[in-house]
């Protein structure tokens, strides 16, 4: 099993958000896209959700993703927002049980194993004791690992993060990207939108670079994160000494 | 506080409501037998107009993810009352081509219903669905208010017009200003359907509203089929809207306040909050009814005889206005506006 995108375009208006993308996220494994600001990297995780109209054909486990309902789809791929828009004062718990609906649609009732799923998706990313507060109130890392709860209790067997550890401090952060690991260590397939290399480096099996709303470089992290890369990309270059610092080509 | 106890609470204050109700005029509970079964019709209006508004309150807040709407406020009542109006005033006119046994009350909720759905129609195109801060509130709120606008003006024209035909122009007046005096068995067995319908319905599509809470974007991600959720939300509140119009004609702020009381006691959850609303919109009514009834208006002002009972339109006004104000400037303060 395996997410496969060939062929992704998104156009906005006249302008090409990505131009004929081809990306294969293989199950076990995961796989961070990278690449500078305006990339299209958050682009192609709402291209794969269906929540733009593109070009192209994506698959996963041999499925053709445009032809399945919304309900279908969000039982194969789960997906974790930079932010949420939920403004309204509703409980973690529930926050975290919508991501049963997948499995009961609009008029089901929560059953005994969705609540058990939703109490093992908390405790996975450690946010048991913030259950019974309101999702508004709480901290921005806090909201990001219940939203990263959320995505678990989809049960999906794919899925996708869009820059989660942006609003996490290191402690959380390096116990996210662990998860991530974790769960492709259980057979799923992960795609992770990542800004800090580094982390990238750590995590990911396999790294996919976005420069320009297509595919610089795509394989292993030692493949990917080299000096020619990281100066199209990014207008930077390594500094010597081993360690993933960088220095700004256009100052130097 | 548990969901059952705030329902057995809201289920005693309406019952209190109805008996209050049916004891308030002359005569009290000694009053004749046709008296009593006046006061029980117009009870029942008042209580079914007052539980279809809350709940259609309750999905528009859900479906806007905006706290400040309410089908009074963005024009769907509006555009029931003048559906309602066109249906009556078709009905006069074709008063000798159609059959006898069709009644203007039996023609009077399809117009509220077309009417209600072309405004929520209106609002969704030109107003779009995300307002959940910013320039989404003013967004909804001001094509509302065009909404409610337009529509009162047509209303005007109309009523301008029916000023030939003294009775026709007086029912057009009245349905116009709420109130559920004069109704009938007719209203009733005509609105029960579609009101225990609709509040089933906004029961039933709860979890997809408190999905929608979060937008557009991660309910879909989370597998809802957002465009027909849409439309399905949309078809029920018209539904509603028109069928608290078609018994009680155009009465503001209920679908407003109601939900807002409600809230800091059910939680935001919409299967908790719409029955919570269906037993208390129908209180509110009811109360504002007999308010309506209590005030002494019979006597004669600057020379000119009274109407005998404030509109009930004008009594959910005086009480909703101040409310809405209020809420508006918290709004302000707490930045969402």
């Amino acid at each position: 099993m395996s997410l496969l995108i060939d062929q992704l375009t998104v156009r906005r208006g006249n302008c090409s958000v990505l131009a004929e993308v081809s990306l294969t996220a293989l199950t076990g494994q995961v796989t961070a896209l990278v690449g500078p600001n305006g990339a299209g990297k958050s682009t192609l995780l709402k291209a794969v959700l269906g929540l733009l109209p593109s070009q192209g054909r994506i698959s996963f486990a041999g499925q053709d993703l445009a032809v399945l309902s919304a309900q279908a789809r969000a039982r194969l791929i789960a997906y974790v927002p930079q932010r949420s828009q939920l403004v309204a004062a509703l409980p973690v718990r529930a926050v975290v049980a919508a991501a049963r609906y997948a499995h009961h649609g609009w008029l089901g009732m929560p059953r005994p194993i969705d609540r058990a799923v939703v109490e093992e998706a908390l405790s996975q990313v450690d946010a048991l004791h913030l259950a019974g507060r309101t999702f508004s109130t709480l901290s921005a890392g806090e909201q990001q690992r219940v939203l990263v709860a959320r995505a678990l209790a989809t049960d999906a067997p794919c899925v996708l993060m869009d820059e989660p550890t942006a609003a996490l401090d290191v402690g959380h952060a390096l116990g996210l990207l662990d998860l991530t690991r974790r769960l492709a260590a259980t057979g799923r397939c992960v795609v992770v939108v990542l800004h800090q290399l580094d982390e990238a480096r750590r995590t990911a099996n396999r790294i996919a670079m976005l420069h320009r709303g297509r595919i610089l470089a795509d394989g292993p992290p030692d493949q990917v994160l080299v000096e020619a890369h990281l100066a199209t990309a990014f207008h930077v270059a390594p500094v010597p000494g081993g360690a993933l610092g960088f220095r700004s080509l256009e100052q130097s | 506080m548990r969901p059952a106890f705030v329902l057995l609470i809201l289920a005693s204050i309406l019952a209190v409501s109805v008996a209050v109700s049916l004891a308030t005029g002359s005569g009290g509970w000694g009053a004749e037998r046709i008296l009593l079964d006046l006061r029980l019709m117009r009870t029942a209006c008042a209580g079914l107009a007052g539980a279809a508004l809350a709940v259609a309150g309750v999905m528009v807040q859900g479906l806007f993810r905006n706290p400040l709407a309410s089908p009074d406020v963005i024009g769907t009542t509006a555009g029931a009352t003048l559906g309602g109006q066109l249906a009556l005033v078709a009905h006069a006119a074709l008063v000798g081509v159609l059959p006898l046994w069709l009644a203007p009350e039996l023609v009077l909720p399809l117009g509220c219903l077309i009417g209600a759905a072309a405004a929520l129609s209106v609002l969704l195109a030109a107003a779009g669905r995300g307002g959940g801060g910013g320039g989404g509130i003013v967004a909804v709120l001001l094509t509302g208010f065009v909404i409610t606008a337009m529509v009162g003006a047509l209303s005007g024209l109309l009523t301008s017009l029916a000023a030939g035909r003294w009775e026709l122009a007086r029912a057009l007046t009245g349905f116009g200003m709420g109130g559920v005096d004069g109704k009938g068995i007719g209203h009733i067995a005509l609105a029960v359907p579609l009101v225990l319908a609709g509040i089933g319905a906004a029961w039933a599509w709860g979890r997809t509203c408190d999905l929608l809470l979060a937008g557009e974007e991660e309910a879909a991600a989370l597998g809802v089929d957002t465009g027909r959720a849409r439309r399905w939300l949309l078809a029920w509140t018209a539904l509603l809207a028109a069928a608290a119009v078609a018994v009680g004609g155009a009465l503001s702020f209920v679908g407003l306040i109601v939900p807002h009381a409600l809230r800091p006691f059910t939680g935001v959850e919409h299967r908790r909050l719409v029955p919570a609303a269906a037993l208390g919109g129908a209180a509110l009514l009811i109360l504002c009814d007999v308010v309506a009834r209590a005030v002494p208006l019979g006597a004669t002002w600057f020379g000119i005889p009274g109407p005998g009972e404030l509109p009930l339109g004008v009594v959910t006004g005086l009480i909703g206005g101040p409310v809405f104000l209020m809420l508006l400037i918290r709004a302000r303060r707490e930045g969402t506006l």
